[in-house]
């Protein structure tokens, strides 16, 4: 037998930062929420708009709630099952700090505009490059864990582990590829439909390998341990689990159905999404039937009644993602409240209750002691639960109403509801109700947090805990039949084989789709009309990523008649060729953007930027007065144009040269307009450059592109 | 629980242990039927070419008597060009793989020009009121409460930019002057309240309210 130490240590550390930045994301989340019932909530400063919250408060649960309590849970089981102290304390000591440094950086960035508005990866270059050291470290030390591992076969936990980390890798390292123009300011290789295709195989995997598969892991190890009972089948996890990760990458392109992306590209997002309900029950039902036997317990021990919500929520998100995909229920959903509903059923309810769960179980066994208070415990539970529903049903409810609103024709055949604002202000009821449930959920994370901190001061922690081990037994011969499973046996002594293949499960996907896109020109048929933006209009779109408009404005009008009277021609994969990276969106809390160019007179739009109520009444976006007063950084734009042209965008020859002349005299005809109207304007404002963005957006189609070619001598 | 014996393997990790349960029989069928589905949605819209894309859906959409062009496809559909719906070849017929690498026809708009319906102006009290109410909804952010003008020009003196008949209102709000700033109302207002609404613009003429913005275009005598 040897005699070896678990560190405890650095699973309190990460348990703490869970609970921490688990307290301060719900919080800046219902900041947000509340920034959608009264624009009050704004603050009225450029770095509090909901624009910016909405980022900041996704990453803050995904990367620092959801992501510290991902190692917290690894680093506890690894160990364990592993039966191997963690490899090394220098690498433990350097994930922790270096993972904590990102969070910081995010929230010192984000809210002031540094973003590359790519959802969930919105964090700029150089903490993309953190992120993906700290990343490696944390793999270093995995693996060299499960290298002098006491264990011959890895348990499945252990898998999922290996598959998340292999996976996010192939995710971080494929959607970060940008050309950085300045500190903090980057510009993505792909543009327009490649680009939306990347992010979405991104965004949507990083729900699957950041919030799903890491949490199988922990399920497998948790809820056994704290349930004292078997896992049900060993059979069904080897099935799940591989069917799961091979399907899940493909599964992407259905946050793209009905844009401009090409068909067979949506199609295959759909019918993987439906495939991949059954794999991902497999975990549920191994879940749940190993309670078989222990659901007595369920009514009295808080740990298990997390785990059971947890387990159930994720059974019902997954039901509902493959319902979400087919193409006639995303017509309704897409760009509406349905879908925050439904991330909020596994981030609440699968992450959230399956950390509490998790956090329950493990702090009062590294310190010795018993929870403080089993009764507050329970009191979470209920003010949790009833929390997720009253979050998410009202978000249902607001999402179909919306949604049918914007599709409500009259018998003559115009829009029943033309005015967008009509249907935000129809839905405020809900969003009250919704920041209601919001402020239950994050009112029990509290009491947890507190009920923590109280069972830590009774107790004393095991920083090292000392185990005796038996040494690693030598490997059953092939011809003990008592395993079943195809050899599988085999693989889960073999790290490094296992690790490979799952490489190649989960790499196929994402080049099948990726490939075609890529080089099959007809899948962008091209449009002749359309051409790069101008020097001020590019600068006023990195106003527009800067503001984080996207957040609340799509610009992809998808081929419905509701949306091609309401804005204009639906949205065509070959306008999109110069926009690096595409600004698509993914949510319509205002109208869709894409054919707003000409819609609207220069002054609307500076009025309206000033105080929006003035030209909307009642609406709810904030005021972004200080557009008119901050300057955009005018020697930076024949930096901008190069960048562009490095990425393939056809600049004419030498327009980097007279860039700036040319953003002056398109600057000064804005000013001329708006002088009409009794309007005085900066030529250098970011309003003028985000105007004239506006202003451009859809026009290419109608060959209305901005002229870019060398201006006469008289003109200057 | 009977149809599992509950076998339970030799092996234990840290304590767990597992049980060589066999699948849960309608877990392995849902399977199937999600694998066999898939393969048929597949087929249907991307092999045989059967189901309608997008852009086709969107056609029939729009125009219930529309029919679908003999489509052809190559490589499964993946490889195939796009058709503008307003293009006007858009029945035609040639093989995709004549037109491959074409680029797309620019796209075309309806057009003011093209409108030769007649507008007359109504006077009778309940039309007036009728605009008065399609005014305030729409149109007093721009060009005041009295009509006085503000971003937009005043339409209560005696100049007009885009002339002052009933057939030129009319047709200012319906195709607007999106260059200088005048939406196109015609998705928003049907052909009826357009009328109600210029009709009752043609009322402000001569009402000189404050704070009226100053003459724009060419003056126009009663």
């Amino acid at each position: 037998m040897d005699r070896i130490k678990y560190d405890n240590r650095i699973v309190r550390d990460f348990a703490m930062a869970t609970s921490i930045w688990g307290v301060v994301g719900m919080l800046v989340g219902l900041l947000a929420a509340l920034q959608l019932v009264d624009p009050m909530f704004n603050l009225n400063a450029p770095h509090s708009t909901f624009s910016h919250i909405r980022p900041l408060h996704t990453n803050a649960v995904i990367f620092a709630f959801v992501g510290n309590a991902i190692f917290m849970g690894v680093y506890y089981s690894l160990q364990r099952l592993c039966k191997a102290r963690i490899f090394s304390n220098l690498l433990s000591r350097l994930h922790f700090w270096g993972w904590q440094l990102i969070i910081v950086s995010a929230v010192a960035t984000l809210p002031l505009g540094l973003t590359t508005s790519k959802e969930y990866a919105e964090l700029e270059w150089p903490i993309d490059i953190m992120i993906a050291i700290v990343w490696i470290i944390f793999g270093l030390n995995m693996f060299a864990t499960i290298m002098k591992r006491r264990e011959k076969h890895m348990y499945v936990a252990i898998w999922f582990y290996i598959g998340t980390w292999v996976t996010v890798t192939l995710l971080h390292i494929v959607n970060s590829v940008e050309l950085p123009i300045a500190f903090m300011k980057s510009y993505p290789v792909y543009a327009g439909v490649q680009d939306a295709l990347v992010q979405w195989w991104y965004g949507h995997n990083a729900v699957a390998f950041f919030l799903t598969t890491p949490f199988l892991g922990l399920m497998y190890y948790f809820l056994p341990k704290a349930a004292n009972r078997p896992v049900f089948s060993y059979r069904l996890s080897i099935i799940h689990f591989w069917s799961l990760i091979f399907l899940y990458i493909w599964a992407g392109p259905h946050h793209l159905l009905y844009t401009s992306l090409p068909d067979w590209a949506q199609s295959l997002g759909v019918v993987f999404s439906i495939m991949l309900l059954a794999p991902s029950w497999g975990g549920m039902l191994n879940g749940l039937l190993t309670l078989r036997g222990a659901w007595d317990r369920v009514r009295d021990d808080h740990v298990l009644k997390f785990m059971v919500v947890a387990v159930t929520a994720y059974g019902m998100a997954t039901f509902e993602g493959p319902m979400l995909s087919i193409k006639s229920v995303n017509a309704i959903a897409h760009y509406t409240d349905w879908i925050i509903a439904h991330v909020h059923v596994g981030a609440l309810g699968w992450n959230g209750f399956l950390t509490f769960g998790i956090l329950y179980w493990i702090i009062p066994r590294i310190y010795n002691t018993k929870i403080w208070s089993s009764r507050l415990a329970g009191y979470h539970f209920w003010i949790g639960f009833l929390g997720i529903l009253v979050y998410t049903l009202p978000m249902y409810f607001s999402g179909i109403t919306q949604s049918l609103m914007w599709k409500e024709f009259t018998p003559e055949g115009y829009l029943l509801y033309p005015n967008f604002l009509e249907t935000t202000l129809q839905i405020i009821p809900m969003h009250i109700i919704r920041a209601v449930g919001g402020g239950m959920y994050l009112t029990g994370a509290i009491m947890m947090l507190y009920n923590l901190l109280k069972t830590m001061k009774q107790g004393s922690l095991i920083a090292d805990e000392e185990v005796s081990v038996s040494p690693m037994m030598p490997e059953e011969s092939s011809k003990d039949k008592s395993h079943p499973g195809w050899g599988h046996r085999w693989l889960e002594g073999r790290p490094a084989q296992f690790t490979a293949l799952t490489l190649i499960a989960v790499t196929i996907g994402g080049v099948i789709e990726f490939v075609p896109t890529f080089l099959i020109k007809s899948n962008i048929p091209t449009i002749e009309s359309v051409k790069p933006y101008s020097a001020l209009e590019l600068a006023g779109r990195d106003v527009y990523i800067e503001e984080g408009c996207n957040n609340c404005h799509t610009q992809m009008i998808r081929p419905f008649r509701s949306e091609t009277e309401r804005y204009g021609e639906y949205s065509k994969a070959g306008e999109f060729v110069y926009d690096h990276p595409h600004l698509w969106g993914s949510k319509r809390t205002g109208p869709d953007l894409h054919r707003i160019g000409g819609k609207y007179p220069d002054a609307w739009h500076y009025a309206h930027f000033l105080d929006p109520n003035s030209m909307s009444p009642g609406s709810i976006m904030p005021s972004y007065h200080w557009l008119a007063r901050k300057k955009f950084d005018i020697e930076l734009v024949p930096k901008m144009i190069g960048a562009m042209r490095t990425l393939g965008v056809p600049y004419p020859d030498g327009y980097e040269e007279r860039s700036i002349r040319h953003y002056r005299k398109q600057a000064n005809a804005f000013i001329l307009e708006l002088k009409n109207s009794n309007i005085d304007a900066d030529a250098e404002s970011k309003m003028i450059a985000l105007i004239a963005y506006m202003q451009r957006l859809g026009k290419d189609i109608k060959g209305q592109a901005t002229d870019l070619s060398e201006t006469t001598e008289e003109e200057q | 629980m009977s149809e599992h014996d509950d076998k339970l393997l030799s092996h234990d990790y840290d304590g767990i242990k597992e049980l060589d349960n066999n699948l849960p029989r309608w877990w392995v069928g849902l399977f199937w039927v999600t694998v066999v589905w898939g393969v048929l949605y597949f087929v249907y819209y991307h092999g045989l070419n059967i189901g309608p894309d997008s852009a086709t859906e969107y056609l029939m959409e729009i125009d219930p008597n529309y029919q679908p062009p003999l489509r052809n496809h190559l490589l499964f559909g993946i490889v195939k060009t796009y058709r503008s719906p307003y293009s006007p070849e858009r029945t035609d017929k040639t093989p995709f793989s004549a037109t491959l690498g074409e680029p797309t026809e620019a796209y075309v708009e309806e057009t003011r020009e093209g409108d030769t319906l007649s507008y007359t102006l109504l006077t009778e009290p309940e039309a007036i009121s009728s605009g008065l109410e399609v005014y305030i909804k729409n149109c007093v952010q721009c060009h005041g409460a009295s009509g006085e003008g503000g971003i937009g020009p005043n339409l209560t003196d005696q100049y007009w930019l885009h002339g002052a008949e009933t057939v030129d209102v009319v047709k200012s709000i319906k195709y607007g002057y999106p260059a200088k700033g005048m939406i196109a109302w015609r998705t928003f207002l049907s052909s009826e309240k357009l009328i109600e609404v210029a009709s009752y613009i043609q009322t402000l003429r001569g009402t000189n309210p404050s704070g009226g913005k100053g003459p724009q275009g060419d003056l126009v005598e009663d």
